[in-house]
């Protein structure tokens, strides 16, 4: 129809109206071109804005990777020095400390020890919000790495006089990465011990239940209420509770430990009573889930 | 450096010295005699050829050899040399290697003094328990 409109229009055979009919389709049609031609030039600068910011975003994570082992050489190395000196003198030193020296020290000690767990919580948070937690998973004896990291755990539980029991069921082999694992048993069982009073009992056991191993901290600290309890595995900003001994807690151990519990395929849980205790649980499957 | 035989000899390598510092000051703590400490991995293999030590406590990331290479060098010339080897805990993947090779334990940088003074035991204990069961074999 505009075609045979459009060939009259050349020929001189249209009358007005039919002119002014050409017209306002010419213009509609040239109305909606343009249109799509602004879309189109607001779609390439989104997309290079997006280009750009994108460029600029590698970048930033460029700067960052590079803070990180500047952080994890520079910082925490120096850091290990300081505590371990000061630790060394506070309980191996040849000559008597005085009163002050002790205090002095034990302030030392327990600043850098503080330091270290929190300059260890941001690199490992910095390398799980990467997605560059590899795991190094070989089947080994998960009871064997429990009775080890009790041992290590019972120095700072003897400082609060608590106790540390041992319970496991048989289980064979599992397959998880040692150090990762080491780090979860070592926060929870850690952060047990923290959160008690003196002379506290605190239960570690090794259980199996539907295909997979369970292991539990049981403490009989303070107990975590209930609106408190679902914070506890996203930094823990606003808890209440506070160490019993003047320990410090970052608050973001829980959130790497849950982290490495997932990746390992297995769920971090957790059971509390206030004025009775908690107990923090995680699984590892035994059979069949296999793990990256 | 005492002469006494009945201490075991240590040598200390790692390129930081405050690192050397502290593990020279825990192994005094275990009455270990530190014979030598070394900044690199060549002079790490140089004080182990003339101290012959009992231990060799080694850094796996150091400058002009690494503690692998270290380690490769030396077992081949010492097959029954005693190497724990000190790793940071970004230098896993090289620790596995150490392991492989045949480094006798790692220990982590971070590690608690009472740790790293129970891990130099067992591993020392362990090793000396399968010496003797090859040699009464």
């Amino acid at each position: 129809m505009n075609e045979r409109l459009l060939s009259e229009l050349k020929n001189g055979q249209l009358a007005n109206p039919q002119v002014c009919k050409i017209m306002t389709l010419l213009m509609e049609q040239w109305a909606k071109e343009k249109d799509h031609e602004i879309k189109q030039q607001l779609l390439r600068s989104t997309v290079l804005r997006y280009a750009d910011a994108e460029s600029k975003l590698a970048e930033m994570n460029r700067t960052k990777n590079r803070f990180v082992g500047l952080v994890a050489h520079d910082l925490r190395n120096p850091l290990v020095s300081i505590r371990g000196l000061s630790e060394l003198l506070l309980n191996d030193g040849n000559d008597p400390l005085s009163a002050q020296q002790r205090d002095f020290l034990t302030t030392i000690y327990s600043a850098s020890n503080s330091m270290l767990t929190l300059v260890n919580d941001i690199l490992d948070m910095a390398v799980m919000e990467s997605g560059n937690l590899r795991l190094q998973v070989r089947r080994q004896s998960l009871s064997r790495l429990i009775r080890e990291r009790v041992k290590v755990n019972a120095i700072p539980a003897k400082e609060k006089r608590i106790s540390l029991e041992q319970h496991f069921s048989r289980l064979p082999n599992l397959s998880f990465d040692r150090n990762r694992i080491s780090q979860v048993l070592d926060n929870l069982i850690g952060n047990a011990i923290k959160f008690s009073p003196e002379q506290a009992r605190i239960a570690v056991s090794l259980s199996r239940r539907n295909g997979t191993a369970i292991v539990s901290v049981h403490d009989q600290g303070m107990g975590i209420a209930r609106e408190d309890q679902a914070q506890l595995f996203s930094g823990g900003a606003g808890l209440r509770n506070e160490p019993t001994g003047g320990e410090k807690s970052t608050g973001i151990g829980l959130t790497i430990v849950r982290k490495i519990i997932e990746e390992h395929k297995g769920t971090l849980t957790v059971e509390s009573e206030v004025g009775i205790g908690s107990t923090f649980s995680f699984t590892l499957p035994l059979e069949g889930k296999r793990v990256e | 450096m005492s002469n006494d035989p009945r201490r075991p000899k240590v040598i200390v390598a790692d390129d930081e010295g405050h690192c050397r510092v502290l593990m020279k000051a825990v192994l005094a703590s275990m009455n270990c005699d530190v014979v030598g400490e070394a900044r690199t991995g060549d002079e790490a293999i140089e004080l182990y050829r003339k101290y012959r030590p009992n231990l060799l406590l080694l850094d796996v990331n150091m400058p002009v050899k690494t503690g692998d290479e270290v380690l490769e060098e030396l077992l081949a010339e010492f097959p029954d040399a005693f190497v724990v080897v000190l790793t940071s805990v970004t230098d896993m993947e090289s620790i596995e290697k150490c392991i492989s090779m045949g480094a006798a334990n790692y220990i982590r940088k971070d590690t608690p003094v009472a740790e790293i003074k129970m891990i130099i035991k067992e591993t020392w204990k362990s090793i000396l328990d399968q010496r003797k069961k090859t040699v009464t074999h």
